[in-house]
């Protein structure tokens, strides 16, 4: 085996043409395989993530939030909006056939505020009835979210002295929440009475409220709804919609629907490039291979003359073969991790579908598993011009290179 | 030790016009016995080098048997028969290159180091010397003239101190000063016992050889 190693090695440093083909297209195949799994698994994280942060069976919005932004633009991309339903909606939606929960959201837009570039959504939960924003909160292993303070989505830039300010007043971070990936990352949340107050400030520091018409202390501007076991979904959102006016019954798996539709494209458009990316670098490599075969043949047919075993041809080739590859897929592999994770944020502004990178676990696991991929590759495509040249009998091979 | 060829012949399709199947090779007899040099001589394309790789086990004679302390070499598997040719054989193919990314020292000892044997640097580089090649030693076997080259190769071939040496056209480049110092080193690892069939056009050879025969149209005959 040493035999084999040394040879290998020493090979592969004196042909650096052979070598550094075998090694580029291995980091292409490395990086293909490393940057593409970990585009698809950040959606599909993303995916899952936004659907237990979403907790509820069905959303229903204000009509008016139509076109403007609906709930989904909200979560999804942080586009942020204020619209506003009554209590008398609620209440109706609240009897509707099928529900067993709800719980109401109230929705308030930020004025530019310090902590942020832009506008932030401020989300209001009702803490009493709350099952989708407390769950989440818990799992930040915060001390949950006392009245008068507000807990920040993982995007928003905690001041140092841990205050943000709305609206002319200021509210402690209580606590800041695990990324998820979606627009949910860019809120604030706070329990509703505190977020009533901020709009009771806004209404006084603006020249025109945007508040013309509502009681807030009583309107929402979403509904979380959970249906009873065994009710279907789509009936009691449908049953919503006819029933009640001026709201929007979304079911949530429709909304997650999209998402998922618009993952399965992006998936399947980085499946086809990872694709066509392996089949023409698996082509080069054979062509390379069959190009260099009459150099493998003098080699091989030396080895052979001098007592080599086709298995101990067989161990120099795969060695070199392993380790060239190896050595690229490490490089491609490499290179792809430290594009991927910087990029990761611009990669989810262009697909605008939740993005959420993976744990280091996962990581490691995409890594080794591109580098054993890679390698692989390199090995077959290796192993079989060998096999193709040592089939043959010595006593023939001698002779072809003359 | 001996090495026992029973019959062995070796046929070959021609690819191209005419009668395409035929005898490179016609069944021959032939024993090497160790302290022996045996020398083939013969036009070429008579069939010398398909003979000589049929006896030290690369190319499978289509009939008959080769024997090697009675056991027919040709009936054992790859790995037994490569291990056997690696420790016990010395091949100086007629078409002799090495491996051009180790250097000529390297390609020398390449036998030796192949199934785990003792360093034999010294003996390597003692053999470079007596061919008159040392100073490549450290040379990269593709730099290497075909005469040198081919000094390599009867190095390597010599390296193990192997019981049989099949030696095809080994001076085929060389001047004759050199082509009598290959004879000579042959020669010598005939008198410390070891069996070396010596395929060649050199007439001179005849000194050398305990016995010569002639190889035509794949006929082995005795010889002057
Ligand atoms: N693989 C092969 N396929 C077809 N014909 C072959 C093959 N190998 C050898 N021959 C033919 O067999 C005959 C003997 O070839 P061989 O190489 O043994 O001759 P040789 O005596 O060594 O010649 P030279 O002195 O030129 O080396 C030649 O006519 C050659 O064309
Ligand atoms: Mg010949």
């Amino acid at each position: 085996m040493k035999f084999a190693f040394d040879l290998a090695v020493k090979t592969a440093l004196r042909k650096p043409f052979r070598s550094l083909v075998t090694a580029l297209l291995a980091a292409l195949l490395a990086f293909s395989v490393f940057a593409g799994g970990f585009t698809v698994i950040s959606l599909r994280n993303g995916l899952d993530c936004y659907q237990k942060r979403l907790g509820a069976d069905i959303v229903v919005t204000p009509n008016a939030a139509k076109g403007h932004g609906t709930v989904d633009d909200i979560l999804l991309q942080g586009v942020t909006g204020n619209y506003y339903m009554s209590q008398k909606e609620i209440d109706k939606i609240a009897a509707a056939e099928g529900v067993a929960a709800v719980s109401q959201q109230f929705f308030l837009t930020s004025a530019k505020a310090s902590c942020c570039s832009t506008r932030v959504q401020i989300i209001g939960f009702d803490p009493e009835t709350d099952f989708t924003v407390l769950p989440w909160i818990a799992e930040s292993r915060s001390g949950g979210c006392p009245p008068g303070e507000v807990v920040v989505g993982a995007n928003i830039n905690v001041p140092a002295d841990r205050t943000v300010t709305f609206y002319g007043q200021d509210y402690p971070v209580a606590a800041q929440l695990e990324s998820t990936g979606t627009g949910l990352d860019a809120a604030v949340y706070a329990d509703r009475e505190t977020v009533v107050g901020m709009a009771k400030s806004a209404a006084r520091l603006l020249e025109t409220s945007p508040f013309q018409g509502v009681d807030i202390a009583t309107a929402a501007s979403a509904v979380l709804i959970k249906v009873a076991e065994g009710v279907d979904v789509q009936t009691v959102a449908d049953d919503i919609n006819i029933h009640v006016t001026k709201v929007q019954a979304t079911p949530a798996r429709s909304m997650v629907s999209g998402i998922a539709q618009g993952l399965q494209g992006v998936s399947g458009v980085i499946g086809a490039l990872i694709g066509a990316v392996w089949a023409l670098a698996l082509i080069v490599l054979i062509v390379v291979f069959a190009l260099l075969s009459n150099e493998r043949k003098k080699e091989f047919a030396v080895l052979r003359a001098v007592g080599a075993s086709r298995r101990v041809l067989t161990r120099v080739m795969a060695c070199e073969a392993a380790l060239v590859s190896g050595v690229g897929a490490l490089v491609g592999a490499g290179l792809a991790l430290l594009v991927s994770i910087p990029l990761s944020g611009t990669l989810k502004n262009a697909l605008s579908l939740p993005f959420l990178r993976p744990g280091a676990g996962v990581i490691v696991i995409l890594f080794i598993g591109a580098l054993i991929l890679s390698v692989l590759a390199g090995l077959l495509t290796a192993g079989a011009s060998a096999r193709k040249i040592t089939g043959g009998e010595t006593g023939l091979l001698l002779r072809e290179d003359t | 030790m001996e090495i026992k060829a029973e019959g062995i012949a070796r046929t070959f399709f021609r690819k191209g016009r005419g009668t395409n199947f035929f005898y490179a090779v016609h069944p021959t007899d032939l024993t090497l016995r160790s302290g022996t040099l045996t020398a083939v001589v013969g036009k070429s394309g008579s069939g010398k080098t398909t003979l000589a790789n049929m006896l030290c086990g690369l190319l499978r004679p289509t009939e008959g048997r080769v024997l090697f302390g009675g056991e027919n070499v040709y009936a054992w598997d790859d790995r037994r028969r490569s291990e056997w040719r690696s420790r016990k054989i010395g091949v100086v193919p007629q078409v002799s290159s090495g491996l051009q990314s180790l250097t000529v020292l390297e390609n020398v000892v390449l036998p030796s180091a192949m199934y785990g044997g003792a360093d034999r640097t010294g003996f390597a580089r003692e053999l470079l010397k007596t061919l008159g090649v040392a100073e490549l030693s450290d040379v990269y076997a593709g730099e290497l003239s075909g005469g040198e080259a081919r000094r390599m190769a009867v190095a390597r071939a010599l390296i193990n101190v192997p019981e049989l040496i099949v030696a095809d056209e080994p001076t085929g480049d060389l001047d004759p000063e050199m082509t009598r110092t290959v004879f000579g080193l042959l020669r010598n690892a005939a008198e410390k016992g070891a069996a070396v069939l010596l395929i060649t056009h050199e007439e001179n050879a005849a000194a050398f050889a305990d016995r010569v025969f002639v190889m035509e149209k794949g006929t082995l005959s005795p010889g002057f």
